[in-house]
């Protein structure tokens, strides 16, 4: 399913507990407070519940921001 | 042909034991950063878990939960030819703890015994191997156990450990006949491995392999998250659909789902993914917390309590852990 990017982030937002405005393209992951192994799991799930897709968590956890996760799934987002 | 036709192993019955000393949210937040107790159960639907103590080991529990189905009636120990022990913590690495459980619960020599070292994918790897043991007639009565004491390479300081619990389930398993005309008591089965996972989940130094850099060994339990859970959301379906297609069936044609009993988030999404409704999905680890191969019987046992399985219920099991190691098989409850 085709989700806007705006969709995605505001998804990942919730999965990381953060506020929609705190999650946008050029946030650095390091400036994430949810984002830890708990946090990652969220994102994992919330991942697989847009796309149906299993992340591979070698290639999330090299991401240095919302973008560089953006990018990993650019093929799904509209 | 005919006699071996008619000889189809069921599970007769599962009698479980839980070690006395419980352990609840509030002690363990107490050893952790930033985690409070309500937020161990929001995290992981784990309320309190039982822990065995520095002198109880597998086999205690295993006996106990044994004797729980001989006081039952259910089967004599003079029955059993058949005594098999799931268990990643064995007393000892030898002997066997099969064989420590056999000389305490007084079983006949004459008995087939052994230990076979699986997790969470353990119980149904359990069913396959007694399944095919009495079906081929080289025993008549099997006791499969399964027992671990995980809380013995927990770090009270790393959040993992607030997941896990100690169990033993003492499941009796025999041959009868079918009960729901001939459809088999076990079966089919849907069986995966994948070795590239080994290291996600693990208590390095254990045993053999020392993996500390000064020559020391640490059985300290170790587990990548966000990795069990790829796989998790990855296999578990693929494994639910390959037996579906291969016993003919649909997931309607299932009474009720009783997965690895690993954590509430981890069920709650493959809930989602499968599509199976909150009512045949079974959910029952919230006193327990993670007891590894005693999480499937352990909940059988709890949904037969509850009147939510009948003879002829059709149920599909799926165990799913540490290795990669997987499996699943239908059930038909007698």
């Amino acid at each position: 399913m085709a989700v806007s990017k705006q969709e995605f982030c505001r998804a990942l937002a919730r999965a990381l507990n953060e506020k929609p405005r705190d999650i946008t393209e050029d946030v650095a992951l390091t400036d994430v407070t949810g984002w830890d192994s708990v946090g990652q799991l969220s994102v994992i799930a919330c991942i697989d519940e847009l796309f149906g897709k299993t992340v591979n968590v070698d290639k999330l956890r090299s991401c240095e921001t919302i973008g560089d996760i953006i990018a990993l799934f650019i093929e799904d987002i509209q | 042909m005919g006699s071996v036709a008619e000889k189809q192993a069921g599970i007769v019955a599962i009698r479980s034991y839980l070690p006395e000393g419980v352990v609840d949210n509030q002690v363990l937040a107490a050893s952790l950063q930033g985690w409070t107790a309500e937020q161990i159960h929001a995290k992981t639907g784990i309320l309190t878990r039982h822990w065995a103590t520095e002198d109880e080991c597998a086999s205690d529990l295993a006996v106990k939960a044994a004797q729980r189905l001989f006081a039952g009636h259910l089967c004599n120990p003079e029955d059993i030819d058949i005594l098999m022990v799931c268990t990643q913590s064995p007393d000892y690495l030898l002997p066997a703890t099969a064989c420590l459980v056999h000389g305490r619960l007084g079983l006949r020599t004459e008995c087939l015994a052994f230990d076979f070292n699986l997790g969470c994918a353990g119980y149904v790897y359990g069913l396959a191997i007694a399944k095919s043991l009495l079906e081929r007639g080289l025993g008549s009565r099997a006791l499969l156990i399964t027992a671990d004491t995980y809380s013995k390479f927990l770090d009270t300081g790393d959040r993992n450990a607030t997941l896990f619990g100690d169990a033993a389930a003492a499941s009796l398993i025999a041959c009868g006949e079918g009960a729901d005309g001939g459809a088999p008591g076990i079966g089919p089965f849907v069986f995966g491995t994948d070795g590239s996972g080994a290291t996600d989940l693990m208590a390095p130094g254990s045993a053999c392999r020392r993996m500390a850099a000064d020559g020391s060994s640490t059985a300290k339990f170790f587990m990548d998250g966000p990795k069990v859970l790829a796989f998790t959301l990855r296999r578990v379906p693929e494994a639910v659909e390959a037996l579906l297609s291969r016993a003919g069936l649909t997931l309607h044609d299932v009474d009720l789902f009783v997965m690895h009993q690993a954590n509430r988030f981890i069920l709650d999404n493959l809930q989602r993914k499968l599509g199976i409704p909150r009512e045949k999905f079974t959910i029952a680890m919230e006193q327990t917390g993670n007891t590894v191969s005693s999480s499937i019987p352990l909940a059988l046992e709890a949904e037969a309590a509850q009147g939510r399985l009948r003879p002829g219920s059709r149920v599909m099991l799926v165990g799913f852990g540490v290795g990669y190691s997987w499996a699943a098989c239908l059930v038909t409850w007698r």
